[in-house]
């Protein structure tokens, strides 16, 4: 869903959209709450890829992970997402704004890892074939610190790093063979 | 398994995994039989290229993330 964000082809671009919005839309249907209204918040989205795809023009062949980092980040710092979710699924003592926005951005992600493939070190493609499935005090734990994420242009770079190592970590451990193999 | 026709300009076609599909599209109308597609589970077509079909597998992708969310116990019941 989100490697063609990083395309250079608008059709791929387009393509990504699409999904990401099908995904936020079927999302909202089936957690019971308001409808989301595609009109008002694709723009915003659109901003958020553009965002994400630029701060990793500078890489040839970014990992899955790496733009999942980034989409998450610009996803999370942009609040796209203004339709509210139903009451029980926000976090005490954080904006319901930003809760909305930190589970959609982990969620888009989270199943964009599915099948995607990793480029291993040893020339071998593998895919993720499980899914990555985090505990509920791990997810509590990601949505907050995700909701929480400040403005803060110098350390965007540093946020989005962290948060492809966190994305890379868990998918490794619902997915052990295709973790690199370390040297000690 | 059943087996659907879909016309990709007409867009959506309701399917399963191990759905069989038979696209046709604005070239294949060209050709007596069109082109069959095995879907896998995760929406893409049996030669592993992501086919515009794979929108089926955002809206299983999305159905899921709301169970897992509720079965996980994030969401307050």
């Amino acid at each position: 869903m989100i490697d063609g964000i990083f395309s250079n082809s608008d059709a791929e671009i387009l393509d990504s959209l699409n999904k990401v919005q099908n995904f936020i839309r079927v999302f909202y249907e089936n957690a019971g709450g308001k409808k989301y209204d595609i009109r008002n918040h694709g723009p915003v989205i659109c901003w958020v890829m553009a965002k994400a795809s630029a701060d990793l023009s500078h890489l040839p062949h970014p990992s899955i992970f790496k733009k999942a980092g980034q989409f998450t980040l610009h996803f999370v710092l942009n609040n796209p997402i203004t339709t509210e979710l139903p009451e029980t699924w926000y976090l005490d003592e954080i904006p319901h704004l930003n809760v909305q926005n930190a589970i959609l951005a982990f969620e888009i992600c989270r199943q964009s890892f599915f099948n995607a493939v990793i480029h291993g070190a040893d020339g071998e493609d593998k895919p993720l074939k499980n899914k990555i499935t985090p505990s509920q005090h791990q997810l509590v734990d990601i949505i907050k610190s995700l909701a929480t994420i400040q403005p803060v242009p110098a350390a965007y770079d540093t946020y989005s790093r962290l948060v492809a190592l966190i994305y890379e970590s868990l998918a490794y451990e619902f997915n052990p063979d295709c973790r690199y193999k370390h040297k000690i | 398994m059943k087996t659907n026709v879909a016309n990709l300009e007409s867009g959506w076609v309701e399917i399963t995994a191990d759905d069989q599909i038979a696209v046709q599209t604005q070239k294949a109308k060209a050709t007596p039989t069109p082109k069959l597609f095995t879907l896998r589970d995760d929406g893409n077509n049996a030669d592993g290229h992501f086919a515009k079909l794979d929108r089926r597998a955002v809206v299983m992708g999305a159905n899921d993330s709301v169970s897992f969310l509720k079965t996980i116990g994030f969401v307050k019941s």
